[in-house]
C-alpha cells in the first residue's frame, strides 16, 4: 500500500463525516469556479446571471453580484485577490471589485457570447473569448481593449495564462489548443489531437504541462513547449468540462458529464480515484491556492444543485482495481 | 400527377436512394437525408442508443435535450449527442434546411441565452415568448423481420402529471413546431424536437412557454427498438402558406 503521499479524502474542514461541505444558493447551472488567490473566498458563475462569491472557512455566501444580463460562463480573480472578471452570454466581460462588489468597468466588444477569461500573473492583462473565435486582450487597470487574437474557428471556451506568463492557450470548438506569446501577442503553437471542442485548459503550477477536457471525454496533458502530448487520459463516459492539477502538479483532477470526479496521477496518467460528487453534469471544478479544497458544481438546467467543497487530505490512495460502477463514493 | 414517380431531392451530392427492391419506399443511405416534396417529409437515418444516467431514459424527470436529435451540429459534435435516443447521422442544419425545402417556416426563434431571458409562464408573458412556427410530426421507423414497424414520435414517451397531488400517467401529447432557432442560432445542440418549449433544438413542444413549465416525461422501452438498432425518422411539416 505504499508509494503514496497524497490523496483524497471527502471530509470537510471541520467534520470526520465523509460529506463534501454543501453551498446552495444558485437557481440555474454553474458553470465556472474560481479561488481567489488567499483561498478565503470562491466565486461561483451561473446560468442564474449572478455570479455569488463565498467565504470558504464559514461555508456561507458572501455577496451575490449582479449586473450581467446573460449566463456568466466564466470567472477569473486578480492575482492580488482585490478584483474578479467574468464573461457572459451577454457579450460583455465585466471587472468587479471583489470587497464592495460594484462593477468596476463593462468591457464590450466580443460579437456573441463570452464564454472564458482569464488574468495574466501579473494582473495586468485581462484576456476573454467566445462565440466570435477572437481571444481579446484588455488592460486590466482601465478596461480598455488591446488585441484581439484571431485564429480559431470555432467558439473559444477555454483560456489559461501559464503562472510564469510565457504562455496563453485557448481551447476551441475547432479541436484545438494554441498557445499564444501574451508579450508579443503572436501564435506560438497550436495543439492538435483532441477530436472535439476543447472546453476548460489548466496550467501545472511550474508550467510544463498544460490540462486540457474535451467532448472527446478525454483530458490530455501537453508539454507545451514542445507542442507535444504527454498523455491521453481516456477520462469519462461523456463530455469532460473541466480539468485542473493539484499537489503541486502531482495529480489531475477531471470532471464533466458523468457526474464524476476523476483523480490521475500526472506523471503516468494512472488512475487514482473516481467517486460520483454530484446528481447532474459537472461544469466547473476548482482547486484552492494552497490544496486543500476541490470545489466543484455543474446543473441540469434548473435542476438547482449544490456547489461542493471537498477536503483534500495526506490521506493514502490505495492502488485501485476499480469495479466497473467506479466509485460512488470516494476511497 | 398520381402515375409520376415522387420526385426526389437530395440534399447534397450524397444523398440517395437505396434500392426499391429491397424496401418499401425511398430511403436514404446513412449520412444523408431524403427530401421528397411530393410527400411533403424528410426523413433520415438514426440509431437508437441508451443514454445513461440521463434524465427521463429510465424514471420519470424533466429534461430540455430531445428524444430525437443530431450527432453533429453547428460545425462540430452536438453538445446533446448522449442525451438522444434517436441519434441521426447528419447535422442538425441538414434537417433544418430540408424542412425549409419542404416550405416550413420558423416564426419565432431566439438563441439561447435570449431564450433564457423569456423563460417561464409569468402574468407578464407574451405570445413571442413562446418558440412558433409551422407545427411538425414525427415518426420513427424501422425493419423488423420482414416488416416495417413505424410508429409516432409521442408514443415512444409517457407523461405524468398531478391529479390531486397523485401522479397519473397520460399518453404524451407534445405540440411540436418548426422554430428553428437551433440552427438559426448555432446552438450546437443537436436536438431535433424538445420535449419542452426550448431554442436549443430546431422542434419543440410549445404547449408552454420558453423551457418552464416542463413537462414530467420518461421514455417508454415497450415497443422500442433496442439500443444499437438502425432506424428512420420521418418528419412532416405542415407548411403555411
Amino acid at each position: 500500500m505504499g508509494g503514496w503521499t497524497l490523496g483524497l479524502s471527502a471530509a470537510p474542514a471541520d467534520s470526520p463525516s465523509a460529506e463534501p461541505r454543501v453551498l446552495l444558493g444558485h437557481t440555474y447551472n454553474i458553470y465556472a469556479l474560481a479561488f481567489s488567490p488567499r483561498g478565503d473566498l470562491l466565486a461561483s458563475a451561473s446560468g442564474d446571471e449572478t455570479l455569488k462569491l463565498w467565504d470558504v472557512a464559514a461555508g456561507t455566501l458572501r455577496q451575490t453580484l449582479e449586473g450581467h444580463a446573460g449566463p456568466v460562463y466564466g470567472v477569473a480573480f486578480s492575482p492580488d485577490g482585490r478584483w474578479l472578471v467574468s464573461a457572459s452570454g451577454d457579450q460583455t466581460v465585466r471587472v468587479w471589485e471583489t470587497d464592495s462588489g460594484k462593477t468596476r468597468h463593462v468591457l464590450h466588444a466580443h460579437q456573441g457570447a463570452v464564454y472564458s477569461v482569464a488574468v495574466s500573473p501579473g494582473g495586468e492583462v485581462i484576456a476573454s473569448g467566445g462565440e466570435d473565435r477572437l481571444v481579446r486582450l484588455w488592460k486590466a487597470s482601465d478596461g480598455q481593449p488591446l488585441a484581439a487574437l484571431a485564429g480559431h474557428a470555432g467558439d473559444i471556451y477555454g483560456l489559461a495564462f501559464s503562472l510564469d506568463g510565457r504562455w496563453l492557450a485557448s481551447g476551441s470548438r475547432d479541436k484545438s489548443i494554441r498557445l499564444w506569446d501574451p508579450a508579443t501577442q503572436q501564435l506560438a503553437r497550436v495543439l492538435t489531437g483532441h477530436t472535439s471542442d476543447v472546453y476548460r485548459l489548466t496550467f501545472s503550477p511550474d508550467g510544463s504541462r498544460l490540462a486540457s477536457a474535451s467532448q472527446d471525454k478525454t483530458v490530455r496533458l501537453w508539454h507545451p513547449q514542445q507542442a507535444a502530448t504527454v498523455a491521453v487520459l481516456p477520462a469519462h463516459g461523456g463530455p469532460v468540462y473541466g480539468s485542473t492539477f493539484l499537489a503541486q502538479g502531482r495529480l489531475v483532477a477531471s470532471a464533466g458529464d458523468d457526474k464524476r470526479i476523476r483523480l490521475w496521477d500526472a506523471a503516468t496518467g494512472r488512475l487514482e480515484n473516481v467517486w460520483r460528487a454530484h446528481d447532474v453534469p459537472i461544469y466547473a471544478l476548482a482547486v484552492s491556492p494552497d490544496g486543500p479544497l476541490l470545489a466543484t458544481a455543474g446543473g441540469e438546467d434548473d435542476v438547482v444543485n449544490p456547489l461542493k467543497l471537498w477536503k483534500l487530505d495526506a490521506l493514502r490512495v490505495a492502488p485501485l482495481a476499480l469495479p466497473a460502477g467506479e466509485g460512488d463514493r470516494p476511497r | 400527377m398520381k402515375t409520376m414517380l415522387p420526385a426526389t431531392l437530395t440534399l447534397a451530392a450524397l444523398c440517395a436512394v437505396a434500392s426499391a427492391a429491397q424496401v418499401d419506399e425511398a430511403l436514404p443511405r446513412p449520412g444523408t437525408v431524403l427530401v421528397n416534396r411530393e410527400k411533403g417529409e424528410l426523413i433520415a437515418c438514426a440509431v437508437v442508443q441508451h443514454p445513461e444516467d440521463k434524465p427521463c431514459i429510465d424514471d420519470w424527470g424533466q429534461r430540455v435535450q430531445a428524444f430525437v436529435g443530431c450527432s453533429q451540429a453547428a460545425g462540430g459534435d452536438a453538445k446533446m449527442a448522449g442525451y438522444f435516443v434517436f441519434l441521426v447521422d447528419v447535422p442538425t442544419e441538414v434537417i433544418y434546411d430540408g424542412l425549409v425545402q419542404l416550405g416550413a417556416k420558423p416564426q419565432v426563434h431566439y438563441s439561447i441565452q435570449e431564450g433564457q431571458r423569456r423563460a417561464g409562464l409569468k402574468a407578464t408573458t407574451k405570445p413571442e415568448d413562446y418558440l412558433q412556427g409551422d407545427p411538425v410530426v414525427l415518426s420513427i421507423f424501422w425493419k423488423q423481420g420482414d416488416n416495417w414497424i413505424e410508429r409516432p414520435h409521442q408514443s415512444f414517451v409517457d407523461e405524468q402529471v398531478l391529479v390531486d397531488d397523485q401522479p397519473v400517467t397520460k399518453p404524451w401529447t407534445p405540440h411540436f413546431v418548426f422554430h428553428g432557432s437551433g440552427a438559426i442560432h448555432h446552438s450546437g445542440t443537436g436536438c431535433l424536437a424538445c420535449p419542452c418549449d426550448c431554442p436549443g433544438g430546431i422542434i419543440a413542444d410549445n404547449r408552454f412557454p420558453i423551457y418552464n413549465p416542463k413537462p414530467t416525461v420518461r421514455f417508454n422501452w415497450t415497443g422500442a427498438p433496442q439500443p444499437g438498432t438502425p432506424v428512420y425518422v420521418r418528419i412532416r411539416p405542415l407548411a403555411s402558406r
